[in-house]
C-alpha cells in the first residue's frame, strides 16, 4: 500500500468523491486558487473549475448556510471552514438548521452536507486559534462527529461521510497533515460509528481520538515494555459512538483510561466515561481517568502549552495510577 | 406491540438490582401473572410475575448482570431475537415522524404496574455493603460468597480490587483448607460445619501429598487360603486370648518383604532420598472425626506375637486418645487395610514425606482355575501407591511378587521368630 501524508489522503477522498459523483463540491475560504489553508484542496481547483470549487468571502454563517441551502435542494456541498475556531461563528447555522431540518420536515428533506474544519493545539497559535470543540457539536443530536486520526481512516472516513444523507461534522487536527501512513490504492469506504483498535491488551483500556492516539500510542508502547498490555481504542467517530467495542474491552480489562485534547470538563470523555459508569459499573476494578486538556484558554507560551495538552507523560502517570 | 419489561423498583431505597435467575427462556411463551424472574434487591430476593401475556421475544439482561432500576431487561411480544439497529438514529427519528399518524396521543399506554411477590429471605450482609471495594471486586465477592470485610484492599486509598479477592480466594482455599466462608443465609436443607482440627491436619496433608507427589499404583493379587487356614489353627489353640488378625501377619510379611526393597522403606524431603534401616510400620487407624497412623516401631525384629501384641496396645491408644508424640513418628512405610469393611479395591494416598503406602482390601472367596479345574480360593487384593520421583514399576512389581510369596508359602510357625535383626554399620 502506498505512503501518503494525512493531507494528501483528505485531497484524494475529495478528488475521488467529485469524480465519481457530480453533486459534490465544496466552498470555503481560499480553497480554491490558493489550495487552502492547510493546502487539502491542493489542485481541485484547477481540476473542478469554479463552480465546483467556490472561495468564499470570510464569513463561516454564509458558508455553512449555502452549503445547507445546496444540500436541501439535491447536491452533495462539502464546507471547509479554515479552522473549527471559525465555527463558532456558523453555529447557529449548524446547531439551529443542519441539525435539526431533517427532523422538522418530518424527513421530507435531508441534508447531505459535511463541514470539514481543523483544530487543536500545540502550535502556539494562542487561545483563540487552538481549541478543540468536539464536545459542542457531540452535545446536539442531529450532527454526526466525524475524527480521524490515520491517513486511511482521514480518506475512508471522509468518503463515507460525503456519501451520508445526514450533516456530518468532519475535524481534522493540524498536526495530524504531516503525518504519514499506508492508503488501500484501491477504493474503499469506512464506516461511520466502527472504532478502531489499535493495541491489544488485558489490563488497561484507553480511549482516545484524532491526534490523541498517536501520543496513546507512543504511551502503549512504554507500557508494553514494562509488562502492561492495553487495549487502544481509537473511536473514529464520536456519534455514532462505538459502545460495543467499549463495552468489550472495559468487561476484560476492568479499567479505562480516557485521552482526550479538548477540556477536561464537559469534553468527550466525561460523556464517555458516564456512559461506561452508566451500563458497565459492576465491571470496573478502578474509577476511570480522563486524560484531558486542562481547563484553561490555551496559553501561548510553549512549556505552558504543553502542560495543557495530554503528553506522554501523563498517559503514564494515569496508568500507574489506575493498576 | 411489544412490552419492554424493567428492572422493577421493590422498595423505596431500590436503586440496581441483581438478576437472579430468569424462569423462562428466549421463545417461551409467558402467562400474565407466570413468575417471570426473580431479584436481588439491597434488601430481599424477589420473584416478579409477567403483567402481560406473550412470547418472551428478547431477554436483554443475563442472569448474575446487575443494572440500575428502569434498564430494559426483556421484551415480551415481537419478533423474536430482532435487535433495533442503533447505527442510524438520524433515520428512524425521520421515518418515524413520515410514518401515517396512526399513533395518536391517546393511545400511548400508560406502564402496566409489576405484581411483586413478597420477600422470602434476605441474603446480603450489612459489612459487605460498607466495606471499601471497587464495583468489580465486590460483583465477583458476591457472586462466590466471599466475604469483603476479611480482605485488605491495595487499590486506590485502599480500596479492595478484583485482584485482591483473586488474591484472598486462593489463599485462603491452599491456607486453611476449610469450606468458603457463605455471604448469603443458608437455605432450611443446609448447614455449614467448621472442620475439626483433625480434618484440617488430614486435609493439608492430603493436598499437599497428591499437588507435589507424582503417584503410581500396581496392584496384586494373593491367595490368603493357606494363611487363613493356619490362622484359624493357631487362634483356637490360644483359646481366645491374644488372638492374631490377619492384618498382624500382613504386617509381619510386609516389614519383612520391605527389608529387600530399601527405596519403598524410605523418606523423600525432596533434598534426598534417606533409606531407612528398620522398618517403623504406620499402621492407618480409622476414628470417628478422621483417622491416625500411629507406628509400630522395628517392627521388623518381632515377632508375629510381638506385632499383634504392639498393634492392639496402639489401637487402645487411638481409642482413648493417648498417644504420645514418639508414637506417631518416625514411620518409614505405611499400610492402610479397609478389608474388614468389606473393600474390594482402593488406593491410598501417601503419607509424605515416606514414599510408598500399602492399601488392602477384603479376602473374598473366589473360583480360581489352577491346572485346569477350579479351586476355590480366599483373595485379597493389595495394591501399593508409590513417589514415582524415586521408585518405579519394577520395584513395586517384585515387593508385590515377595510379599505374595510370603504370604502365600511361609507358615506362621516361623513368623513366630524374628525375622531379622538390624545390621550395625
Amino acid at each position: 500500500m502506498p505512503l501518503i501524508s494525512y493531507r494528501e489522503a483528505l485531497n484524494d477522498a475529495l478528488r475521488e468523491e467529485m469524480e465519481r459523483d457530480p453533486n459534490v463540491f465544496i466552498l470555503g475560504e481560499d480553497i480554491g486558487f490558493f489550495g487552502g489553508a492547510f493546502k487539502v484542496t491542493e489542485g481541485l481547483f484547477a481540476e473542478f473549475g469554479e463552480k465546483r470549487v467556490i472561495d468564499t468571502p470570510i464569513a463561516e454563517g454564509l458558508i455553512v448556510g449555502a452549503a445547507i441551502g445546496a444540500a436541501m435542494v439535491g447536491l452533495r456541498p462539502i464546507a471547509e471552514l479554515m479552522t473549527v475556531n471559525f465555527a463558532l461563528l456558523a453555529m447557529d447555522q449548524i446547531v439551529n438548521h443542519a441539525a435539526k431540518i431533517r427532523y422538522m420536515f418530518g424527513g421530507k428533506t435531508k441534508v447531505p452536507l459535511v463541514v470539514r474544519a481543523p483544530g487543536g493545539g500545540g502550535s502556539q497559535l494562542g487561545a483563540q486559534h487552538s481549541q478543540s470543540l468536539e464536545s459542542y457539536f457531540l452535545h446536539c443530536p442531529g450532527l454526526k462527529v466525524v475524527i480521524p486520526a490515520t491517513p486511511e481512516d482521514a480518506k475512508g472516513l471522509l468518503k463515507e461521510s460525503i456519501r451520508d444523507d445526514n450533516p456530518v461534522i468532519f475535524l481534522e487536527h493540524e498536526h495530524l497533515y504531516n503525518t504519514k501512513g499506508e492508503v488501500p490504492s484501491e477504493e474503499y469506504t469506512t464506516p461511520l460509528g466502527k472504532a478502531s483498535l489499535k493495541r491489544t491488551g488485558t489490563d488497561i483500556t484507553i480511549i482516545a481520538y484524532s491526534n490523541m492516539v498517536l501520543t496513546s500510542l507512543e504511551a502503549a508502547d512504554h507500557l508494553e515494555k514494562e509488562g502492561i498490555s492495553v487495549d487502544l481504542i481509537d473511536l473514529r467517530t464520536l456519534n455514532p459512538l462505538d459502545t460495543a467495542t467499549i463495552r468489550a474491552s472495559v468487561k476484560k480489562t476492568n479499567r479505562a483510561i480516557i485521552v482526550e485534547e479538548d477540556w477536561k470538563t464537559g469534553g468527550v470523555g466525561a460523556e464517555i466515561s458516564a456512559q461506561i459508569y452508566e451500563h458497565l459499573f459492576t465491571a470496573l476494578d478502578a474509577p476511570i481517568i480522563r486524560v484531558a486538556g486542562k481547563d484553561v484558554p490555551m496559553p501561548y507560551a510553549k512549556n505552558l502549552e504543553r502542560a495543557a495538552i495530554p503528553q506522554v507523560d501523563d498517559i503514564l502517570q494515569a496508568a500507574i495510577n489506575i493498576l | 406491540m411489544p412490552d419492554e419489561i424493567t428492572m422493577p423498583k421493590l422498595s423505596d431505597t431500590m436503586e440496581e438490582g441483581t438478576l437472579l435467575k430468569w424462569f423462562k427462556q428466549e421463545g417461551d411463551y409467558v402467562q400474565q401473572g407466570e413468575t417471570l424472574f426473580e431479584v436481588e434487591t439491597d434488601k430481599a430476593v424477589m420473584e416478579v410475575e409477567a403483567f402481560t401475556s406473550g412470547v418472551l421475544s428478547q431477554i436483554l439482561v443475563q442472569a448474575g448482570e446487575i443494572v440500575p432500576v428502569g434498564t430494559p431487561i426483556a421484551i415480551i411480544g415481537g419478533e423474536t431475537g430482532k435487535v433495533v439497529p442503533q447505527e442510524e438514529p438520524l433515520m428512524q427519528e425521520a421515518q418515524k415522524a413520515m410514518a401515517p399518524t396512526d399513533t395518536s396521543l391517546h393511545e400511548i399506554k400508560t406502564p402496566p404496574k409489576l405484581k411483586v411477590v413478597p420477600p422470602k429471605e434476605t441474603r446480603i450482609s450489612a459489612g459487605a455493603d460498607k466495606a471499601n471495594a471497587s464495583p468489580a471486586a465486590r460483583t465477583f465477592a458476591q457472586q462466590r460468597g466471599i466475604d469483603l470485610a476479611q480482605i485488605e484492599g491495595t487499590g486506590i486509598g485502599g480500596m479492595i480490587t478484583l485482584k485482591d479477592v483473586r488474591n484472598f480466594k486462593e489463599h485462603k482455599a491452599v491456607k486453611e483448607g476449610t469450606l468458603p466462608l457463605t455471604q448469603r443465609e443458608l437455605l432450611p436443607t443446609e448447614e455449614i460445619t467448621n472442620l475439626s482440627k483433625m480434618r484440617k491436619a488430614i486435609a493439608a496433608t492430603v493436598s499437599y501429598s497428591k499437588k507435589n507427589i507424582p503417584h503410581f499404583y500396581v496392584s496384586y493379587e494373593i491367595a490368603m487360603t493357606n494363611v487363613m487356614a493356619q490362622l484359624h489353627e493357631l487362634n483356637q489353640k490360644k483359646n481366645g486370648t491374644d488372638k492374631i488378625t490377619v492384618n498382624d501377619v500382613i504386617i509381619r510379611a510386609a516389614a519383612t518383604t520391605l527389608k529387600n526393597y530399601p527405596s519403598l522403606n524410605a523418606l523423600y524431603p525432596e533434598q534426598g532420598l534417606i533409606l531407612k534401616k528398620e522398618v517403623n510400620m504406620g499402621i492407618v487407624i480409622g476414628l470417628e472425626e478422621g483417622l491416625i497412623i500411629p507406628v509400630l516401631k522395628k517392627s521388623d525384629t518381632l515377632t508375629l506375637q510381638e506385632i499383634s501384641h504392639g498393634v492392639k496396645q496402639l489401637r487402645e491408644k487411638a481409642e482413648s486418645g493417648k498417644f504420645s508424640a514418639d508414637d506417631l513418628n518416625e514411620g518409614t512405610f505405611t499400610i492402610s487395610n479397609l478389608g474388614m469393611l468389606g473393600v474390594s479395591d482402593f488406593a491410598a494416598i501417601i503419607y509424605p514425606p515416606q514414599t510408598a503406602i500399602l492399601a488392602v482390601s477384603a479376602i473374598k472367596d473366589i473360583p480360581v482355575i489352577k491346572n485346569g479345574s477350579v479351586v476355590p480360593t480366599k483373595v485379597m487384593k493389595v495394591t501399593l501407591s508409590m513417589d514415582h520421583r524415586v521408585v518405579d514399576g519394577i520395584n513395586a512389581a517384585n515387593f508385590l511378587r515377595d510379599l505374595q510369596k510370603s504370604l502365600e508359602t511361609d507358615t506362621l510357625d516361623a513368623m513366630e521368630k524374628p525375622c531379622c535383626t538390624v545390621e550395625d554399620d
